[in-house]
């Protein structure tokens, strides 16, 4: 008697407890439950054909030689097709369904007008079948044809102009043009496009500090690669530089070219100019011509004559005269 | 005849304004060129020799003109000795040249230093040829190639030009903005209606 009033004393406590672990194991039983259910329902669902419908977006590679793309007649297509809920499942995860890349070489072009040109998409079935791995007779396209633009590729032969930005040391400048070899290039592309273009540029860079001769290659800046190309695509580039410095000459006002007997105020103009130092010897005051500008002007009704350099050596630069104008007498 | 001086200070334009009178017929003696002409002649270089020795001498005889202006620079009596070497002579060649132009209705003599030497009652009119100092300074620099400080240490021995205006009975401002030849055509209609 004494045994199961102890054993009595010893569960009384914990009653309430074990009917409250019972309740939460029921439920967590019955949650597992409803997940295996919807796990089966779901492969069973899944085990279903299902439609399915992808728009992609066109891209096309490898155009003809002769000829270049450069436009678009349709720039999506759609397919349809029906498959297992586990393949559209696949496809979702592991496809990319939004780009269709269109090789050229591995089709049938077929000319429809002018410069416009088209597929069949039934040559795109074994593609695309591949791609969802159903069979081609399963994937319908949208529409039968996908048309785009080829234009046939004239050739051009066009200036090359320097684009080069050249920034000097102190008293340092360019002794002569930039030499480009080859001065022209050939341009391939539409010809729509080459009409428009008379020349091309070099690529737009700037050396700086320059105090010496530079000899680089550079490419010729290519507005739209995808439209032209050209042969070739790069070019010499050859800089000549040399030191310069500031003089003048006094040179006698020429008034040869004028009928009436003038006398000028002063009767020597000084011409300041820029020369290189190589040159600097080899100036001599017999190659500079200094004249008044007369034409259009009545030598009555003005009180200055406008003076300008007539003729000079070909390697002095910036040149300018002091004074600009003189005053003059008409001697009788 | 009418004696006309014309002067102006360094850089004026003074040579400017005398090739525009020599355009219009004026007879011009320029007496800075024709002094230095008397360096070359003879009894001058004798005289020369006697006061200041061989050391104002090239080794070819001639009048070493930078030894010579080194030498009057800072000595007053040696400046005095020189003028009184050069300066009658000049004004015999002048009296000799006036001569020559006897028919003309004026002649015009040039000097830098008209007034600084007080020879401007020499003559029945003077003439200054007036420019701002700034653009002076600037053009015989540009001219003779001549540093800013050896250009003004020229300038301060020269009367300033306000001075030199007042005293002037013609003024031509030759400031680079105006016209030259309408100013000096008025001078030479009043100088020629001088009777």
């Amino acid at each position: 008697m004494a045994k199961k009033q102890k054993y009595r004393n010893s569960i009384a406590p914990h009653k309430g407890k074990v009917k409250s672990n019972l309740s939460r194991s029921d439920n967590l039983i019955f949650v597992v439950c409803i997940i295996i259910a919807l796990l089966f329902w779901a492969l069973i669902k899944l085990s279903h054909d299902y439609p399915a419908s992808y728009t992609f977006k066109l891209k096309y590679k490898n155009a003809p030689v002769e000829k270049r793309l450069t436009g678009l007649v349709d720039t999506t297509v759609n397919i349809k097709f029906s498959a297992v809920g586990y393949s559209i499942i696949k496809l979702a995860l592991f496809e990319d369904m939004t780009e269709l890349t269109i090789d050229l070489e591995n089709f049938n072009l077929m000319k429809k007008e002018s410069n416009e040109y088209f597929i069949y998409t039934d040559e795109l079935k074994e593609e695309m079948a591949s791609r969802v791995n159903l069979p081609a007779t399963e994937i319908d396209f949208s529409r039968t044809t996908i048309g785009f633009i080829l234009e046939d590729l004239h050739e051009k032969e066009v200036e090359v102009l320097s684009n080069i930005k050249l920034q000097f040391k102190e008293q340092f400048d360019l002794y002569e043009k930039e030499i480009i070899t080859p001065t022209s290039v050939k341009v391939f592309g539409p010809k729509g496009v080459l009409d428009t273009i008379d020349h091309v540029y070099t690529q737009n860079i700037t050396l700086r500090d320059v105090d010496s001769d530079r000899d680089i290659m550079i490419y010729i800046e290519n507005p739209d690669s995808d439209l032209l190309h050209f042969d070739p695509d790069f070019v010499s580039l050859k800089i000549r530089v040399e030191k310069f410095t500031e003089s003048s000459i006094d040179t006698p006002i020429d008034f040869s070219g004028i009928d009436e007997n003038i006398k000028s105020f002063p009767a020597v103009a000084k011409v300041y100019f820029k020369v290189a130092q190589k040159d600097f010897n080899n100036i001599e005051s017999g190659q500079f011509r200094v004249a008044p500008e007369i034409g259009g002007v009545s030598l009555h009704d003005v009180d200055k004559l406008h003076l300008t350099i007539e003729e000079k050596p070909d390697f002095i630069r910036n040149e300018w005269i002091v004074p600009a104008d003189v005053e003059f007498l008409i001697i009788k | 005849m009418l004696k006309v001086a014309i002067t102006g200070n360094i850089g004026s334009g003074k040579s400017t304004v005398s090739k525009i009178f020599r355009a219009l017929g004026i007879p011009v003696f320029i007496a800075d060129i024709e002094a230095r002409l008397l360096y070359y002649e003879d009894d001058v270089k004798e005289e020369i020799r006697q006061n200041f020795g061989e050391n104002v001498f090239n080794i070819d005889g001639g009048i070493d003109s930078k030894a010579l202006a080194g030498v009057i620079f800072n000595d007053p009596a040696a400046l005095k000795k020189i003028n009184g070497i050069i300066h009658p002579r000049t004004l015999k060649k002048y009296n000799d040249w006036l001569d020559q132009h006897i028919d003309k209705e004026y002649t015009l003599h040039e000097s830098a230093i008209l007034f600084e030497n007080k020879l401007q009652h020499h003559f029945d009119k003077t003439i200054n040829v007036s420019a701002p100092q700034d653009l002076r300074a600037k053009r015989v620099m540009d001219r003779d190639g001549l540093t800013h400080s050896e250009v003004f240490a020229r300038i301060k021995n020269q009367l300033p030009d306000k001075e030199k205006n007042s005293l002037a009975d013609f003024i031509i401002n030759n400031d680079g903005k105006g016209f030259l030849i309408p100013q000096v055509i008025e001078i030479d209609k009043i100088l020629k209606s001088i009777k």
